[in-house]
């Protein structure tokens, strides 16, 4: 078995732990994937109050966080170039939604919705993190997002 | 096709250029393409996992069809050719 060493690269997707070891692509949880980047170093992001982020990826998972009273979230912050700034926990109350509304329509919807909220209900967030870029007041705060249940609530 | 060991880092990248899509059509205004993109980005993850998300890939690609009946030929086209495949 390869030692953490070797770990040359690593990509992760929301359920789903890539690493890269000597070449060959190999798979794992997405409980692993904190682990892997805490053993691999990655960079912090040291949040100034004050600052807000606008969500990129993640408006699902912050709007049931804060339903479950997590005062905070794991996220990546972006700059406006694509560059990765690192990652920090930022408080609920600094993230503006770009949607007013999360949709609740379609079966998938469902059960995007449902996933979420199961992992809100951990009293540690289990989710990836999630996607932010730093903005102005522009948004939707958290609190206020609701839920289009496309006519039929 | 792209070399096997390239394949993760591809879906990766993939789905971080829709994300990145979707988050210039939430600022340009664009709310239907943007919730568009909030659907596809999903599918790169589907494709990656090591485990059957066939159902949930599936399942999307119909939400899609549902919330955008111009993109309805598109899953029936998916479906047919899985219908022929299967």
């Amino acid at each position: 078995m390869a030692s953490l060493k070797s770990i040359q690269e690593w990509h992760r997707f929301p359920n789903v732990l890539f690493v890269c070891i000597h070449g060959k692509a190999i798979m794992g949880r997405s409980q692993e994937t904190a682990t892997s980047r805490r053993v691999l170093g990655m960079r912090r992001f040291a949040h100034v109050p004050g600052t807000l982020y606008r969500i990129m990826e993640g408006v699902r998972r912050a709007k049931a966080a804060h339903m479950l009273a997590h005062s905070q979230i794991r996220a990546e912050v972006i700059d406006r170039n694509g560059q990765s700034l690192g990652e920090a926990e930022l408080p609920l109350d600094t993230l503006r939604s770009p949607k007013a509304l999360i949709r609740r329509v379609t079966p998938a919807d469902k059960r995007r919705w449902d996933r979420v909220v199961a992992g809100a209900k951990q009293s540690v967030l289990p989710y990836p993190p999630i996607s932010v870029e730093p903005c102005s007041e522009l948004g939707t705060k958290i609190e206020d997002i609701g839920f289009d249940f496309g006519g039929n609530p | 096709m792209i070399r096997l060991e390239q394949y993760p880092q591809a879906l990766r990248a993939l789905q971080r250029l829709i994300i990145h899509a979707k988050s210039q059509a939430s600022q340009a205004g664009e709310s239907r393409v943007a919730e568009l993109l909030n659907d596809v980005e999903l599918l790169p993850e589907y494709l990656a996992d090591e485990r059957d998300r066939t159902g949930e890939f599936v399942e999307m690609l119909q939400g899609i069809a549902q919330m955008n009946p111009s993109c309805r030929y598109i899953v029936d086209e998916f479906e047919q050719a899985s219908r022929n495949a299967g």
